[in-house]
């Protein structure tokens, strides 16, 4: 059952591979708020070089997050579609990264899973904050 | 844990071959207090250690200069064959390499391709290790090892003395010294993009230690690793800053106060922060290379307004000096030349060690995608090719105003030991001196900013178990820690002090990376195996 209210044709959906399990939320929510007409919902995810933190590397990456289109596609009757972003220095550069996806994509939401602000998000803005005071599109945060 | 190397890959013949991958996950000991993400228990520990030495050093300062002083000289005087022995063979193995089959494995996997081109590459190598030794040593030492000539060879006179001290001097900053980086970056580059290891200075060893090395083995390289960085680049940081405080009375007149070192401090860790915050490839590679660019244009002008045919001619006859003279320099038996042994050899050795798991494992971060022959090609020669032309050009200028010229405003310098005026007394003999002075200071602080900036990027790294995508909190912290560290060294004493510590580490690198050799030498060999068998990725 879909919630009633305004519907975003192109939205997308920032992803950490290594907590893939923790997605449903937003996968959730941003089918919620999917409309039929629109285009794929945008799973995004930004990698660095090198071992990752999901014990994911290179090709692996971009099946494990396939997979979990795939599956969500499955459960929530929404079309996803997905894109790894390569940074050098994901740390410094992956928001703007993010940036950038959304832009290429014409994204009118952003639909992402966002952790209570700890003592360090005081000194730099964890990402939701980041792409809340840099972003053009429409931020949907959910804790 | 995970039990032993993933050896056994099923049939009989295929057991023989271990593949050195492991079902550790980066950053599986992490913990996330404060919303931070770094190891558990190497941060805690490198970052306590840190504090407790530097303290210690503040509250005994005379026992600890006595002591620690003591150390340096007994590893500089009495461990030389240990340091100058290691050196050679490093040398020998990284050549090796490149001459045996196991040069041709690509780190990255087969499919990788570069992630930079050879100029950023090359720029960022520099920059990030020992680059900023041409601003300091460029003028001084060959001018030093002419007056001073090692070998016993005091004798020379002529073109043959100035041929041995330019030979003397490159081989400092030639072969060795990359070789050693290449071994440390190769070892990390292949373990971490090959074998999918944590990019930490542990995983180099895994081959000899197996599951073992996530444990208490592991956890004391790695703590080594973030103490000899921080404090070798809290002391080079330290010493700069009085070594520029110095320029500038020199050319402007105002007095080194305190005051103005820890403003000196401040400003680079202003501007390594500013680096850090954009990233590797907006601020280190931006920065290195327009160092690159500055320093081609500075050599430029010294080559074409200095006596520009004895310089080019000279390039070739140095090079050429160094090489005949390589295995005699390289030889600690039967020397008396103390003075050049173990006060420049041994200590630069030492010091390039302590420093190599901080530029290996930058080297590492950047080097995906290309081969290991090329890999240690380029990063042997390329550094080597840019020392030979920097140190000739300003050495061979420097030795024609002292013996042609008789302008022995160098020469004090060197009598002095005043390394920070070298270059300025130097420079005031060409024209539009102030301005090249300007861009010699420049130079000097941006060498220092991608120093810090890359050296909190790899620390920050080290001491989040090999994570790469930490909170960029985590670098700031280190970077305002190197800075805070740097300006407590110079106003509390100590610099030399935390100086002999991170010399000191050397001592136990050298035994790492002899495991490194052969670590890599399994790892290197067996990837072979697998690549043929159609196995490794």
């Amino acid at each position: 059952m879909r919630a009633s209210g305004p519907r975003y044709a192109r939205m997308a959906i920032p992803l950490d591979l290594a907590e893939l399990s923790l997605a449903d939320p937003a996968l959730a929510q941003a089918a919620a708020l999917w409309d039929p007409a629109g285009a794929p919902i945008v799973l995004v995810t930004v990698v660095g070089p090198g071992p990752h933190a999901s014990g994911l590397s290179g090709e692996a990456q971009d099946a494990a997050l396939q997979a979990l289109a795939d599956d969500a596609r499955a459960r929530f009757g929404v079309p996803f579609q997905v894109a790894v972003l390569r940074e050098h220095d994901p740390a410094a550069t992956g928001d703007e990264a993010l940036e950038r996806c959304f832009a290429a994509h014409d994204i009118d939401l952003v639909v992402m899973r966002s952790h209570a602000p700890a003592f360090s998000d005081h000194w730099l803005p964890a990402h939701g904050r980041w792409l809340a005071t840099h972003s053009a599109r429409s931020l949907l945060l959910l804790r | 844990m995970q039990g032993e190397p993933s050896g056994p890959l099923g049939d009989e013949e295929t057991q023989e071959v271990p593949d050195y991958s492991s079902d550790y996950v980066v950053g599986q000991d992490n913990i996330q207090p404060f919303g931070l993400d770094i190891h558990n228990p190497v941060f805690v520990i490198s970052g306590s250690a840190i504090v407790l030495f530097v303290l210690f050093t503040f509250a005994f300062p005379a026992w600890a200069a006595e002591n620690f002083g003591d150390l340096r000289l007994w590893l500089t005087t009495r461990l030389d064959w240990f340091f100058m022995g290691a050196g050679n063979l490093v040398l020998l193995f990284c050549l090796f390499l490149v001459l045996s089959p196991l040069g041709s494995v690509r780190i990255g996997g087969e499919r990788a391709t570069p992630d930079y081109g050879y100029v950023s590459w090359v720029a960022m190598l520099f920059a990030a290790g020992i680059g900023i030794g041409i601003m300091f040593y460029g003028v001084l030492e060959p001018m030093n090892h002419v007056l001073h000539l090692p070998l016993g060879a005091e004798g020379l006179e002529g073109e043959a003395r100035r041929s041995l001290a330019m030979a003397a001097t490159i081989y400092h900053w030639a072969f060795h010294p990359w070789a050693i980086y290449s071994l440390v970056g190769l070892s990390l580059a292949f373990f971490c993009f090959n074998k999918g290891l944590p990019l930490v200075i542990r995983s180099a060893v895994y081959p000899l230690f197996g599951e073992r090395i996530w444990g208490p083995v592991g956890h004391t390289i790695d703590v080594l690793a973030v103490i000899a960085t921080m404090f070798g680049l809290a002391t080079s940081l330290g010493f700069g800053a009085e070594q520029a405080a110095g320029g500038i009375r020199y050319l402007f007149g105002i007095q080194p106060s305190d005051g103005l070192k820890v403003a000196i401090v401040a400003v680079i860790t202003a501007l390594a922060l500013i680096s850090v915050l954009r990233g590797l490839d907006g601020g280190i590679k931006v920065l290195s290379e327009i160092n690159m660019l500055m320093a081609i244009a500075l050599g430029s002008f010294i080559l074409v307004l200095g006596p520009t045919l004895g310089i080019l001619e000279a390039i070739w006859h140095n090079t050429v000096a160094y090489l005949a003279y390589l295995p005699e320099l390289s030889n600690w038996i039967g020397r008396d030349d103390d003075y050049y042994m173990h006060d420049w050899t041994t200590f630069y050795w030492a010091w390039w060690i302590a420093f190599s798991p901080f530029v290996g494992m930058f080297v590492a971060r950047i080097s995906t995608g290309r081969t290991v022959r090329e890999f240690i090609l380029a990063a042997m020669l390329a550094p080597s090719a840019i020392f030979i032309w920097w140190m000739t050009t300003f050495g061979e200028t420097a030795m024609d105003q002292y013996f042609l010229q008789g302008f022995a405003g160098v020469a004090d310098t060197v009598r002095n030991f005043q390394p920070e005026l070298s270059l300025f007394v130097f420079l005031t003999e060409f024209p539009l001196s102030s301005v090249t002075s300007v861009v010699g200071i420049i130079l000097v602080l941006i060498f220092f900013v991608t120093s810090m900036d890359s050296g909190s990027l790899i620390v920050d790294t080290m001491t989040a178990g090999g994570k790469i995508e930490t909170p960029l909190t985590q670098r700031v912290f280190w970077c305002v820690f190197l800075g805070l560290l740097g300006a407590a060294l110079l106003l509390g004493g100590g610099l030399s002090s935390i100086q002999a510590l991170a010399l000191a580490t050397a001592f136990p690198f050298v035994l790492i990376m002899l495991m490194m050799m052969v670590s890599l030498f399994l790892g290197l060999r067996a990837e072979r195996v697998l690549l043929e068998r159609g196995d490794a990725e």
